[in-house]
């Protein structure tokens, strides 16, 4: 009977609860939405950054040593000193030049290849230099570009020579002497990416490292991975923080005030439910109910409308990486709730409170 | 028998900022068990006023109330709400059914706050339905019903926790003069048949006739 009452109520002014529901719905599609690019960004940059091969990653003082890219160019002869340490295998200078945005080239020569053990081509051939291109099969599908196909950047035409998997870094690489001509930063690097010949002398060689130079930002690559996942010191976790907290208030404003307008309108109803007997608690339920349903209707519609923008994303722009991990269907969900039971709060307290005289005696 | 209903000077002072309204000014007032008590006097003499404080919609001021070995006086909010789940049954003016549900909705929803430990049982309260003439309307919503029926639902819904009295504030205040008559003549029935004390609120000298007694309110007291 208390359900019927609550679902009538409901239907009573189709409008406003379809906006709460609407309000909430908006709440989770962006709490995910922010969540799955942030997470997606991130998982993508890891699964990239793992995807080079290599052992320990070398950058310039005061680099970010978590960002794929370093502004800090080094010398490139640092590459062979390093290399003759004890139990150094590889040593790969790369030149992260930006091309717009968040898409980097990486400037490489043969010794990328030995770090990394070389491409997976799909399509085409490896770079042998000048204005050469190679491009992963994710920005290929993005630009609808293949090989022999021309491409500008940079301020000059590239030749795409080949296509390969993604998932070494960059998403395109050109020879470094190129890249080192078009950016006026000859013989520099901007990170070296070392292979150790056993993992257990990892930490002896950073220890090397460190002692021939001091201020660099030399770390283990499972370091660098392990913290990008925990996307400690990341800015994008603050913005995912401050987008949630955005969602949240929009979700708590909405339903402050349906519920409070819905109080409002039917003071005369709670002044009945009062004089039938009906407790604070009672009442307060009643409207707690009430905001519970609209909510789990919004969360649902929420749910849905995420994982359509997810695939429609996927679909349309396979480079730009969106995962909404599972677990945060519930976070979102209990993060709506707690939003909307905050919101009627003040409402529910006040309809406990009212004075059923003032609804019932003064007509 | 003790009086089922028990007032001694009893005051109501209302304080809307910085006005005091003084409702009730000293009231003294019981009921017998059994009795249909008619409540006249001009408007704004108290006599609502009297009626909430019964039953427990708002606490005297000072003074004692006993309703059904109640002390009123002493009762917290819960208290009072307790007391208007099980004690008494309202019936208004404006009929006051919840506009959402059915007439059957809007029983079973006293039904419901109750907890039924000491209402009818189903076929007793069938009967009071019957004797209500209202069997064949209780799925409608109260906007699809006449005053009248409207009016025989509240009444329904006032008895169905079997309250020890019934209050009724001007219950034919908005009939016309058939349904009046027969809505009092059903509040005449439920007194006879079922014992069902009631105290009614009127203005109309010819309804209070249907009553044993009738007292007189005037200026926050009572006259004879
Ligand atoms: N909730 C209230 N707040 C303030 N004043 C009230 C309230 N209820 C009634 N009054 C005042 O108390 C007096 C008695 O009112 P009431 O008991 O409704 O009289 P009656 O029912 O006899 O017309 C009136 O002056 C009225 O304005
Ligand atoms: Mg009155």
């Amino acid at each position: 009977m208390v359900n019927q009452m609550v679902l009538n109520n409901l239907g009573y002014r189709k409008t406003r609860t379809a906006l709460s529901v609407i309000a909430v719905a908006l709440e989770v599609l962006l709490i995910l939405s922010t969540v799955g690019l942030v997470r997606g960004l991130v998982n993508d940059n890891v699964a990239r950054t793992k995807g080079i091969g290599a052992d320990i990653v070398v950058k310039g003082p005061g680099a970010s040593y978590i960002a794929t890219f370093g502004s800090a160019a080094m010398p490139e002869s640092l590459g062979p000193r390093l290399a003759k340490e004890a139990h150094v295998a590889a040593v790969a200078p790369v030149l992260m030049v930006n091309k717009s945005g968040l898409t980097f080239i990486g400037g490489i020569d043969d010794r990328f290849r030995q770090v990394t053990g070389g491409f997976r081509f799909t399509e085409g051939r490896d770079l042998q230099g000048g204005l050469e291109l190679l491009i992963d099969d994710l920005y290929a599908r993005d630009n609808h570009l293949h090989a022999g196909d021309r491409a500008e950047m940079l301020n000059r035409v590239f030749k795409v020579v080949g296509v390969v998997d993604s998932g070494k870094g960059s998403r395109l690489y050109a020879p470094l002497k190129t890249m080192q001509e078009l950016n006026g930063s000859d013989n520099k690097a901007s990170v070296f990416y070392v292979k150790v010949d056993d993992p257990k002398n990892i930490p002896a060689v950073i220890e090397a490292f460190n002692v021939l130079l001091p201020s660099y930002s030399i770390h283990s690559m499972e370091e660098i991975t392990s913290l990008m996942t925990t996307m400690e010191g990341y800015p994008v976790n603050t913005f995912m923080v401050v987008m949630i907290g955005i969602s949240v208030s929009v979700g708590f404003l909405v339903i402050f005030l349906a519920m409070y307008s819905a109080v409002l309108e039917r003071t005369r109803e709670i002044g009945i439910l009062k004089s039938l007997g009906g407790s604070s608690v009672y009442i307060a339920n009643l409207i707690m109910r009430e905001v519970s349903i609209i909510t789990a209707i919004g969360v649902v519609i929420g749910f849905g409308a995420s994982i359509a923008l997810e695939n429609a994303i996927q679909k349309a722009k396979p480079t730009l990486t969106f995962e909404i991990p599972v677990w945060w269907f519930l976070i979102a969900a209990v993060i709506a709730l707690i939003g909307s039971m905050i919101g009627s709060l003040y409402p529910a307290v006040k309809a406990a409170k009212q004075d059923p005289i003032a609804a019932l005696a003064y007509e | 028998m003790p009086a089922i209903i028990q007032v001694e000077n009893l005051h109501k002072t209302y304080s809307t900022g910085r006005v005091e309204v003084h409702a009730l000014r000293g009231v003294d007032f019981s009921v017998e068990p059994g009795e249909f008590v008619a409540v006249m006097g001009p408007s704004g003499s108290g006599k609502s006023t009297l009626f909430h404080i019964i039953g427990g919609l708002t606490p005297p001021s000072s003074g004692r109330v006993m309703l059904d070995g109640l002390d009123l006086a002493s009762l917290t909010d819960g208290g009072r709400t307790a007391l208007r789940k099980n004690k008494v049954g309202f019936v208004f003016q404006k009929f006051n059914l919840l506009p959402s549900l059915s007439g059957q909705g809007n029983i079973d929803i006293a039904r419901d706050i109750s907890g039924t430990k000491n209402g009818y049982k189903p076929d007793q309260f069938a009967e009071i339905v019957r004797l209500l003439g209202i069997e064949g309307r209780l799925h409608h919503r109260p906007a699809e019903m006449s005053g009248g029926e409207q009016q025989r639902v509240a009444i329904a819904r006032a008895l169905v926790n079997h309250p020890a009295v019934l209050l009724a504030d001007e219950p034919t205040g908005n009939l016309d003069t058939a349904n009046s008559d027969a809505v009092l003549k059903l509040l005449e029935d439920l007194n006879k048949r079922l014992g069902q004390t009631i105290v009614m609120i009127t203005h109309n000298p010819e309804a209070a006739q249907f009553a044993h007694r009738t007292v007189l309110m005037r200026d926050g007291k009572i006259h004879g």
